[in-house]
Formats: structure tokens, C-alpha cells, sequence
């Protein structure tokens, strides 16, 4: 008696269902038994991951894994690895930075004596009310308008920086995994780099730490009350959805790009030049992960950019990696992407939950946000790779 | 004169040492057709696991072994996966990846806390220059010996087939999975040695995130090197150079008015594992000898199998 393997004539829906869910729970059992190792409760394990799904701040990571699952799904489904978004996600947090504190705004030093009247002026805003020397920001645009454009430019400088992978892929036949990921560890460093010496504030606190100042709070996105979501990454990931869903549906660039991952040779056959279609990918994945940027440092609950003291902690808070067990979770199919994006939020927000939880019962585990998200991600995802296989093929036995 | 050139040689081997060994690792697994895309999980838990070993074992070169061998039996896994199944390499390997990056932190993590606690002094290699010299001559031998193994025996030749036409290689009686095996346990083997002697030789104590990025970086030092042992040793001595002496360039640049910080100097290495791959690969002569193994990353799978 022997197990054959077989391919499938044609894909079920069962498995396109079962094999993500079965991925989860199994990954999660992985986990859970991993850390009862070291002595984490199961149950503490279990109830932290199910109260994740109830938790307000849930709804952010959801925005913004809905918006960086799209994103990602987009090259993917054209095959192309782009593993980059974290650091397509810091240059959109840089240009949107940029444009926040030099452009929609600026941050000046005033006299001790004027800056009460300075205080009473509209759009103004006191970022540092030394008695030396007091820093002000003073709103140079409508606000809305710089809202669009910080948006607008973090995009900008998103896609462009995954240009750099596409164009290597494109032309010289560069396996993008490599070097998208080898790019994130530069623009970590460009990112410090960039923080600590050009945008670098002018209050005593940014002068004192590497950071900018604080963006002005005119220029900060808006949270939905109750939660720590704002109505702009909201906004975004509702229209970024419907305008892949319908360019997918709609249009030829659509239908290419779709294309170009399961049949490139059909492509070249009717004389469209596939690379561009490769920088196309990437160039709107970029500008999406961008966005993300953008949408981490205006939320209130951060609104500056600083040094980053670990690779292990970026700003991003690893959610570039993290988006890719939503694309992959949702089998490349972008309206299953809210879905899983709400399940992950939700694994995301409840391994922070167990980190204090763990922090405060058992102090002595000693166990860091690092291992607690990715034993769980990379658990969910090396069992999703292996089911994958059964959506494909099948396993009979023969005798 | 002589002894600057040895001084420089002395100051470049640690760094040297663990960028080499790991990309020769790199470039022996990718031989066998695997897209070795797990090499910086590997690298990343390798570190980790020797620094909690050396705790627990006390010597060096015992937790160094260990390390080696675990490293090698996560390779192993990679094979296995790979070669037994029609799943994608980049996605095992990404998958892999995450799972060492938070095992990493998982193990060390806790254990890094008591070495501060309890003031555990840490049992590393002495940096003089009768050890690092050791470690450099013992890892060119290595690339000797691995260069011999690809390019001159009958199980490199295997290699070396699986890589190129794993179905043809079958048809001709090579067990496709005993050789990717073979050749992967061996690269993760080395890949393991480097990390630990990245702890051991180098930074002589962990941190959080200690090995992130080291990884690509041998990975990108193995594709620039075509994936030969001994041009790996001139692309790696390069890198060694840039990483050791990126603070002397720093200095040098100041004196032209060019400030770069010391993210910069930090980026550095990394900017280089992107640009020198351009590099060789613009230049058609080099790009055609460096090829890729013709069947690295592609799914092997005849139709009908028995698992």
C-alpha cells in the first residue's frame, strides 16, 4: 500500500474555506503548545486570543491589515514576492512626515515675550512652552488640504521605493524576495538616519531624544470615538478595496495584471511588454503600503516620528510582515481580504493583550511582543503552506 | 608594510568568518535547487541558540557543534518540504523565517535577562590573533573541501544535477530527496557555525534582534558570488572590508565636507548586498558563468507520487 499524491481536475470550495481555518486553529494549537513550554497557561493563551476579537483596537490593525492585505495580494497575484512593505511603509511615514512638519505646517522658535499672543492664534499651536526658548507650529495650509497631500506624497514615496525591487526584477531578473527584504533594513537605517539629523524638531523633547516634533494636531487624523481608529484609514481602506475590486473586474490593466502571475507567456504572445506590468504591480503595492505609513504616524495616539532604537520594534509594528498571512490566508481572492484582515487584527491585537497580561501575572517569563507575534504568524503560515497543497492536489491511497 | 596587511587581515577575519560560512551554506543548499529563502530565520535563531546553549554547556566550541547540528536538522525540514511536496520554496522558506525570528527572541530573550541578573560571564572566544587566525585558515580549508565536494566528487555531481534537472537526475537513479538532504543539512550545518561565531567571535554577547539582516546579506554575498565556494571568499572580504572599515570611510568623508551618520554606516552593508548583485549581474560574461542552478526554486513534481 502506498499514498499517492494527485492533482485536482478542479479546486473546491471546501478547501478554499477549510484549509485557512484549519491553518489558523492548528497554527494557534503550534503556539499555544510552544508557549505552555516556558509555562504560559493555555487557557490565558486561549482567552487572550478570543478577547483580541472583541477588543476596540482591534478595528485599527483591521483598517490598516485591510489596506496592506490589498496591497500585498496585488503583487502576489501578479507572483511577485513583495515582502517590502514595511519599509514601503516607513517612506510613506517619511514623506507624509515631511509634508506634515515643513510643508502643512512648521514648527519656529518665538520669543518667550510673544508667545502668548501667538497662542491665541488660530492654526497655531504651542509645541514647547520653555521659558527660553518656545517652539510653536504654525498650520501653513487648509488642513484638509494637507491631510490629502501627506496622504498623497506618503504614496508617492511608497510606491517609488518598491520601484527599486521591481526594476531589479523587471530588467535584470533579481529575485525580488531578497532584495524587497534587504531594502526594509535600509530604510529602517534611512529612516533613523533621516529622523535624527533632517526632520529632526526643534522642542526641548525632540532635541533631546532623536525625534521630530510633534505634527500639529490640525493636521492629525481623526479618530472614531471609542476606538483608536481614524476616520481616515477607514476612509482609505474602503475606497482602495472598491477601486482593486473594480479595476480588477473592469479593466484590462486589471485583467493583465491578474494574468501576469498564472500565464506571463500569453501575455508576451499578444505583444504586451509583461515588466511594465511587474512595475506597475509593485509601484500601486507601494503606494498602498504607503498609505498605511502615512495612517500610523497621523494617528493621534503617535503623531511624530522617532528614532528606531530596534529593528526588532519598527514603527510599523511589524504589520508589513504581518499583512502577508492576510493575502496568503485569503488564497489571493481580494474579497476574502476584509475577512481574514479581521481575523489577524484580531491574533495581532490579542498577542499584545498576552504580552501585558504576562508582563503583570507571570513577570518571571519574560517573553517579548517579538516572540509573541511571530511564533504565532509563523506557525499559522508554515501549516497554511503545507494544507495549501490539498487545494491542489489530493492524497489517495493506492494498493 | 606586511604587518598593516596582516593587521587589516587579523581586523577583517571575525567579520569575515561569519559572513563566508554562511553564504558558503547558502550556496551549497542552492546548488541542490532550493531557493534558500529561511537562510536569515536560520541565521537569526543560530545566534540565539548558541548564546542560550553556551549558557547551559559552558564551552564555546560544544555549543558551537550543537548549534551546527540543530541548524542543519532545520535545513533538513526545508528539504523535506521542498522536495516531498509541490509547495512553493519562497513561501516554506518566509514561513520558516518568521518562525526562527520569534524562537530567537523566544529563547534568548529570557535567558538574557539572567546572564545580566546572575552577572554570568560569557564563555566566548578570546579575540587574539592565534584564534581568529585559526578560524580564518579553518574556513578556507572548509571552502576547499566544499569547492572539492561540488565540483569533483560523485555526490556533487549529484548535487549539482538535482539542481540543474531534478526529474532527469531521477530518471539516471539519484534519489532526488537523499541528496537535497544531504546538501541542505550540510549548508544549514554551516550556516548554524557562522551565526554562532557571529556570538562567539563577534559581538560576544545577544541582544534583541542580534543576526536580523545578517542572513541577506550572506545570502546576497552567495548570488554575487555565483554561488562558488572560492569567488565567495573574494566577495566576502569585500563585504568584511566595508563592514570593518565603513567607520574609517565615515572619517575619511568628513574630511571632504561629506557627512554620512552612523545609520549610514549601518545601512552601509546592506546598500552593498543590493548594488553588487547589479553589479554582476549587468555584466553579461559574469552574468552568464553565475547563473543560477536551472531548477532553483521551481517546484519539483512529476504528476503522480508516492509521499
Amino acid at each position: 500500500m502506498r499514498l499517492i499524491v494527485v492533482k485536482r481536475v478542479k479546486t473546491s470550495s471546501l478547501h478554499f474555506i477549510g484549509i485557512p481555518v484549519l491553518s489558523i486553529l492548528i497554527g494557534l494549537v503550534i503556539s499555544t503548545l510552544i508557549f505552555a513550554s516556558i509555562g504560559v497557561p493555555p487557557d490565558l493563551f486561549i482567552k487572550e486570543i478570543i478577547s483580541g476579537f472583541q477588543s476596540p483596537q482591534t478595528l485599527r490593525y483591521f483598517a490598516l491589515l485591510t489596506i496592506l492585505g490589498v496591497a500585498l495580494m496585488m503583487s502576489f497575484r501578479a507572483s511577485i514576492w513583495n515582502i517590502g512593505a514595511e519599509g514601503q511603509m516607513i517612506w510613506g511615514m517619511l514623506a507624509g512626515g515631511y509634508v506634515a512638519l515643513f510643508v502643512a505646517a512648521r514648527s519656529m522658535y518665538v520669543s518667550p515675550s510673544e508667545l502668548p499672543s501667538y497662542a491665541s492664534m488660530p492654526g497655531v499651536e504651542v509645541l514647547d512652552a520653555s521659558p527660553v526658548k518656545p517652539v510653536i507650529s504654525i498650520l501653513l495650509m487648509d488642513p484638509t488640504l494637507g491631510k490629502l497631500l501627506m496622504v498623497l506624497f506618503g504614496m508617492l514615496a511608497g510606491g517609488l521605493w518598491a520601484l527599486i525591487p521591481a526594476l531589479l526584477k523587471a530588467y535584470l531578473d533579481i529575485d525580488e524576495v531578497a532584495t524587497t527584504l534587504i531594502l526594509n533594513y535600509v530604510a529602517y537605517q534611512l529612516f533613523n538616519h533621516l529622523v535624527s539629523y533632517n526632520l529632526r524638531g526643534l522642542s526641548v523633547q525632540a532635541r533631546q531624544f532623536f525625534r521630530t516634533d510633534r505634527m500639529n494636531s490640525a493636521l492629525l487624523f481623526n479618530l472614531i470615538p471609542g476606538t483608536s481608529v481614524t476616520v481616515q484609514e477607514a476612509v482609505m481602506a474602503v475606497i482602495f478595496f472598491v477601486a482593486i475590486v473594480l479595476i480588477y473586474r473592469y479593466t484590462t490593466i486589471g485583467l493583465r495584471l491578474k494574468i501576469i502571475g498564472s500565464n506571463p507567456q500569453l501575455l508576451r504572445s499578444v505583444g504586451v511588454d509583461e515588466r511594465k506590468y511587474i512595475l506597475l504591480a509593485m509601484f500601486l503595492s507601494g503606494m498602498l503600503a504607503g498609505a498605511a505609513g502615512v495612517s500610523i504616524s497621523a494617528n493621534p495616539g503617535i503623531g511624530k516620528l522617532e528614532k528606531i532604537a530596534n529593528v526588532v520594534s519598527p514603527p510599523t509594528m511589524n504589520l508589513g510582515y504581518t499583512a502577508i498571512l492576510v493575502s496568503w490566508l485569503s488564497m489571493l481572492d481580494i474579497k476574502l481580504v476584509p475577512i481574514y484582515a479581521y481575523v489577524v487584527a484580531s491574533l495581532f491585537q490579542g498577542s499584545s493583550l498576552l504580552q501585558s497580561e504576562i508582563n503583570t501575572l507571570l513577570p518571571e517569563l519574560s517573553l517579548t511582543g517579538a516572540a509573541l507575534t511571530y511564533v504565532p504568524i509563523g506557525s499559522i503560515l508554515i501549516v497554511y503552506v503545507v494544507l495549501r497543497v490539498f487545494a491542489d492536489y489530493s492524497i489517495r491511497v493506492r494498493r | 608594510m606586511i604587518e598593516e596587511v596582516l593587521n587589516v587581515i587579523l581586523a577583517m577575519s571575525p567579520i569575515f568568518v561569519y559572513l563566508y560560512l554562511a553564504s558558503l551554506g547558502n550556496s551549497l543548499v542552492e546548488k541542490s535547487g532550493i531557493l534558500n529563502l529561511a537562510i536569515d530565520g536560520a541565521y537569526t535563531l543560530g545566534v540565539a541558540l548558541v548564546f542560550t546553549l553556551l549558557v547551559y554547556v559552558g564551552d564555546p566550541t560544544l555549543a558551537l557543534l550543537i548549534t551546527s547540528f540543530l541548524i542543519g536538522l532545520l535545513g533538513v525540514l526545508v528539504a523535506f518540504l521542498t522536495t516531498k511536496l509541490p509547495i512553493s520554496h519562497g513561501a516554506v522558506g518566509l514561513s520558516i523565517q518568521f518562525i526562527g525570528y520569534g524562537l530567537a527572541s523566544f529563547l534568548a530573550y529570557p535567558m538574557s535577562l539572567r546572564v545580566r541578573a546572575e552577572k554570568i560571564s560569557l564563555n566566548t572566544y578570546p579575540t587574539v590573533p592565534e584564534v581568529v587566525l585559526s578560524f580564518l585558515i579553518l574556513s578556507l580549508l572548509i571552502s576547499v573541501l566544499i569547492n572539492l565536494l561540488i565540483h569533483k566528487t560523485k555526490l556533487g555531481a549529484a548535487i549539482r544535477a538535482v539542481g540543474e534537472n531534478p526529474a532527469g537526475a531521477s530518471a539516471l537513479g539519484v534519489n532526488v530527496l537523499k541528496i537535497r538532504v544531504i546538501a541542505t543539512f550540510l549548508g544549514y550545518a554551516l550556516i548554524g557555525s557562522a551565526s554562532s561565531l557571529f556570538l562567539l567571535l563577534y559581538t560576544k554577547n545577544w541582544q534583541e534582534g542580534l543576526g536580523m539582516g545578517y542572513g541577506w546579506i550572506s545570502f546576497a554575498i552567495s548570488l554575487s558570488s555565483g554561488r562558488h565556494p572560492i569567488v565567495g571568499i573574494a566577495t566576502s572580504a569585500i563585504f568584511a572590508i566595508l563592514i570593518r572599515y565603513a567607520y574609517v570611510l565615515q572619517d575619511i568623508l568628513v574630511g571632504y565636507g561629506i557627512n554620512i551618520s552612523n545609520f549610514i554606516v549601518i545601512a552601509l552593508p546592506f546598500m552593498a548586498a543590493v548594488l553588487i548583485p547589479i553589479a554582476v549581474t549587468a555584466i553579461p560574461q559574469l552574468r552568464r558563468r553565475f547563473a543560477p542552478p536551472k531548477h532553483l526554486g521551481k517546484i519539483f513534481f512529476s504528476e503522480e507520487r508516492s509521499v
